[in-house]
């Protein structure tokens, strides 16, 4: 009866440590991250041409990736409109850039090629999207 | 009116979390066990409320698929078999009868609902105590377990300008852990049929802006035995938080699946519009929607060994 007793104590012991350390572990911090704000695009006036294409073909459009692998042909305007148009082109480089392998350009990336865009170029992208993509 | 309804919940789910051990530990030293209430220690996305033998060691891999139609899916991506959301790979051990302890790593995939990623590339620490079993015969009327899950995000921090509004800017090293804690009350009602219900909690160090910490949950799941080594299961989770309700653009995760059942291995296939795979991830980021198609096939499969 005493042995029983000494089990039911321990293991109510365990058990209340159990949830404890969880909800200890749990409670750090509580935490959130700032309100997000659009790019300001005001003194931007991004085309194509001028300003993507160069940040594509050396972020996207090279061979193993937008250009004979991977889904999409990104060396010109015609492929790359699909995925502005379906919105995945926002998606994947400007809302998911902090995933390391959905964002794109992703960090798996060769190592001779980015693996993240500056905020510049960022910027310069979510600006021209905004406008509406001009050629 | 429906915030105090809320508030009277979550009071009483948080009780219910606490007073449990108490009153469970006192029947552990009945007979008449009633044994494998859920064949394996998942239902399909939640925790069943097995725990190993003492001393076996369970290698599991588990595979999340895309979306298999809806924007994402369909046959571009070949129904989702040619992306994968999650995938994790790890082990637990059970240290004793009622205790078990676990290891996994996993990539991460929850969003929210704007479209930015949660904790990614995940260390996986799994804690289950066992805190009675069912018996026959005027003992415990049903099984009771606590699960307990800590992440940690080992993502490179993101310095700089521009990714003040990503998770993965981590300001704090505390904001890498998310955790959740899991009282699973099940019965085994005959050999053909067994059912859970799970009150939870899941802590989130750092969230979206005007997201919430700290959220309870409860889900429920089932187990059907079609044959001697084939059963059906299903679950839902439902996070009990105003932000999280109808309309807000995320979505309870719903899983059904099968298994298949041999001598040390259990196979599971399932879908599920879950995109994750722990509990951290999947039960304060799914916003993927079964009546848009983005459902995705997934499996588990588990070997057992003896240490």
């Amino acid at each position: 009866m005493k042995s029983a007793q000494i089990i039911i104590s321990h293991s109510r012991f365990i058990a209340i440590s159990f949830v404890c350390t969880i909800l200890l572990l749990g409670a750090c911090t509580s935490d959130q991250l700032p309100e997000i704000t659009a790019a300001d695009c005001s003194n931007v006036e991004a085309t194509y041409g001028v300003d993507i294409k160069p940040i594509i073909d050396g972020s996207c459009a090279y061979s193993g990736c937008h250009l004979d692998s991977s889904p999409g042909r990104f060396d010109d305007y015609a492929g790359l409109l699909p995925y502005l148009e379906d919105n995945t082109f926002r998606q994947r480089v400007i809302i998911e850039q902090a995933d390391p392998t959905t964002g794109m350009p992703p960090n798996y990336a060769p190592e001779d090629r980015p693996r993240d865009l500056s905020l510049e170029e960022l910027i310069l992208i979510e600006c021209w999207l905004d406008a509406g993509f001009p050629e | 009116m429906n915030r105090t309804k809320t508030v009277s919940v979550k009071t009483t789910l948080q009780l219910l979390l606490l007073a449990l051990p108490f009153i469970f530990t006192n029947t552990l030293d009945a007979q008449e066990y009633v044994y494998r209430t859920f064949k394996d220690t998942r239902v399909v996305n939640i925790h069943s409320p097995e725990t190993l033998p003492k001393g076996r060691l369970d290698v599991r891999i588990s595979h999340r698929f895309g979306d298999f139609a809806g924007d994402n899916g369909g046959f571009a991506t070949f129904y989702g078999l040619e992306t994968a959301s999650d995938v994790s790979l790890g082990g637990e051990y059970g240290f004793s009868d009622s205790f078990t302890a676990g290891l996994y790593r996993s990539k991460g995939a929850g969003v929210s609902v704007e479209g930015f990623p949660g904790l990614r590339q995940l260390l996986n620490g799994l804690l289950k105590l066992r805190l009675s079993r069912q018996q026959e015969g005027g003992g415990s009327p049903i099984s009771a377990t606590l699960m307990g899950l800590v992440s940690m995000s080992t993502q490179e921090k993101l310095e700089g300008s521009g990714n003040e509004n990503a998770i993965a800017s981590f300001p704090e090293f505390s904001h890498r852990f998310a955790s959740h804690v899991q009282l699973i009350l099940a019965r085994k009602f005959s050999d053909g049929f067994s059912l859970q219900l799970s009150p939870g909690y899941t802590h989130r160090n750092l969230v979206p802006f005007e997201d919430e910490n700290g959220m309870f949950s409860v889900s429920a799941g089932a187990r059907v035995q079609i044959t001697r080594s084939f059963g059906l299961l299903g679950d839902v989770v439902l996070p009990l938080a105003d932000s999280r309700g109808s309309g807000t653009g995320y979505q309870p995760a719903i899983g059904i699946g099968f298994e298949f059942e041999t001598s040390g291995h259990v196979f599971q296939v399932n879908l599920t519009n879950a995109t994750a795979l722990m509990e951290t991830d999947f039960i304060p980021y799914t916003t993927t929607d079964w009546a848009e198609g983005e459902y995705r096939l997934g499996f588990t499969i588990s070997r057992w060994f003896n240490l």
